[in-house]
């Protein structure tokens, strides 16, 4: 998987409150000052180095 | 969309066997470097040739105590009746292919690290996952489970 490097990132934008990656109506993930953190509608956020990179299998699998 | 499948993802699949009978059915079909967990496999007996027929799952792959390729591993047995739905709900993981092979037992890390890397070479060594049953029976399967892929 390629690695995200914010200054190759098209349609990068950042205010001083707001950091967004991705063009306009089309955001990828955004950052605002006491704001969540948000993804597209079918992104997620990825932890890397789980054994299981999806949270419901994850709990599945734990019996969580 | 199309589901994301490549390197480094990790999806949900299922399988669905109808009329399943005394020919082997492939359940799963190891893919070198991928993990496979089962949530369910639900067996259904539509129709019954013999009163108390079995329908027999188990796992074609490496024996690491005696250190060889493609031994049968019986994961369930049961005998059934017309009509009975059978649940297999433990969940149990398996490599997509075997290791390169050793001696076994396993006594050492790098022999432990063998079976994690899956690096041996070979149609012949995948890791099947099969079903089938006692005689010309009838029995419907459905087995759920997670496909991690890190090839």
């Amino acid at each position: 998987m390629a690695e995200l490097k914010l200054n190759n990132v098209i349609g990068m934008s950042e205010s001083s409150s707001t950091i967004t990656l991705g063009s306009a109506g089309a955001t990828k993930v955004s950052v605002a000052t006491g704001k969540d953190l948000e993804t597209s509608t079918t992104g997620k956020i990825k932890q890397k180095g789980a054994f299981m990179q999806n949270s419901v299998h994850q709990s599945w699998v734990l019996g969580g | 969309m199309a589901i994301a499948r490549g390197a480094g993802t990790e999806i949900i699949r299922s399988v669905q066997l109808h009329a399943l009978n005394n020919t082997t059915e492939t359940l799963i079909y190891g893919v070198r470097h991928h993990i496979y967990t089962i949530l369910s496999i639900i067996v259904k007996v539509e129709a019954i040739a013999t009163a108390d027929n079995w329908v027999k799952c188990y796992l074609t792959g490496y024996d690491s105590g005696a250190g060889t390729a493609q031994a049968s591993f019986v994961i369930f047995e049961p005998s059934l009746s017309l009509d009975q739905t059978f649940v297999w709900n433990d969940k149990f993981s398996f490599n997509g292919y075997e290791p390169v092979d050793f001696t076994g037992p396993i006594d050492s890390e790098a022999k432990q690290d063998a079976i994690a890397d899956q690096l041996v070479s070979g149609d012949s060594n995948r890791q099947i996952l099969k079903i089938y049953t006692e005689g010309a029976d009838d029995f419907d399967v459905l087995c759920t489970y997670i496909d991690q892929n890190n090839a």
